[in-house]
């Protein structure tokens, strides 16, 4: 188990002018962001992580989300159906003794699941970034990282934030123009 | 891989209170609550299998990260934490477990509703 390298092309700096969720220059503070790497690509199977010091302003909300992962939407629905399947069956056994045909049959169980579904995404839509925040999850994300030998051959950044995007393209110009590293700007939903 | 003796390995003990759910949540509330059926029964064994499966798969969640391990790469400064692959020595796998705990929380459910 080594560290991956990082080789002189594959070096990166993070700006420190703002805070990189709301783009604040105001009452700034570093902080640690555990990113999760994505797996396709490792020379193991071992999960890794690239701690990324990163200015965060003095907002609860910003420091508070730094080390949030967005949660998958498969995850959401598979719990929401879960919790629909076992809140009905719940309800039946509580408060009927009838058998399920005669409380609405399939339709109702299928209309448990399809709210604990909804409710899944809700959950999900309830999670808003407050203004003027650009996510309510991890601002700095990892799209992708591309190994040879060891080696960091390719880093691709998400960016939350489109001013501090913008700032590690420009303290960044010369990797990116090499092709070794990509930062984009995405939505933060 | 997948490892029937968690039980006696590790921290896999911590897992034994997510997997009696089963039985002790029927159990407590029968106590609780004479006056019901064993109609009762069939949901809430139902219900501790899924609270089960999924406390362990939350217990999972913590033992591997406390598997993390940081490191530096010496050139560059960049701090990375690396947490070992389930199949190595430090496997615990409790998340082998909390799946089955699931998938027969829904046979129970199938087994109620039919």
């Amino acid at each position: 188990m080594n560290a991956l390298r990082f080789p002189l092309a594959c070096r990166f700096i993070l700006p420190q002018q703002r805070c990189c969720n709301c783009g604040s220059i105001v009452g700034r503070q570093m902080l640690e962001l555990e990113a999760p790497v994505p797996s396709a690509g490792l020379p193991d199977r071992a999960r890794r992580y690239l701690v990324l010091p990163l200015p965060v302003c003095a907002s609860a909300g910003c420091g508070q989300s730094l080390n949030r992962s967005p949660p998958a939407w498969a995850a959401l629905l598979g719990l929401g159906a879960l919790a629909g399947i076992f809140a009905f069956l719940l309800w039946m056994r509580l408060h009927s003794d009838q058998p399920i045909r005669e409380i609405g049959g399939m339709g109702a169980l299928l209309g448990a699941i399809g709210a604990g579904m909804a409710l899944g995404v809700a959950s999900r839509w309830l999670r808003r970034p407050q203004a003027p925040q650009s996510s309510a999850f991890a601002p700095v994300r990892i799209r992708r990282l591309q190994v040879a030998r060891d080696e960091v051959a390719r880093l691709e950044f998400d960016f939350t934030q489109a001013d501090y995007a913008r700032d590690f393209q420009l303290a960044n110009a010369e990797a990116i123009g090499a092709g070794k590293l990509v930062a984009r700007h995405v939505s933060g939903r | 891989m997948f490892n029937p003796v968690f039980f006696w390995r590790g921290w896999g003990p911590l897992a034994l209170p997510f997997a009696a759910l089963p039985l002790l949540l029927p159990l407590v509330v029968l106590i609780l609550r004479p006056d019901w059926t064993d109609a009762h029964l069939g949901p809430l064994v139902a219900c501790g299998f899924a609270l089960g499966g999924g406390g362990m798969l939350w217990l999972d969640r913590r033992l591997q990260r406390g598997k993390r391990v940081e490191l530096v790469d010496i050139d560059s400064g960049v701090k990375q934490r690396v947490q070992p692959a389930r199949d190595s020595l430090y496997f615990v796998p409790v998340a082998g477990w909390g799946w089955v705990f699931l998938i027969a929380s829904l046979f129970v459910a199938a087994l109620v509703v039919g």
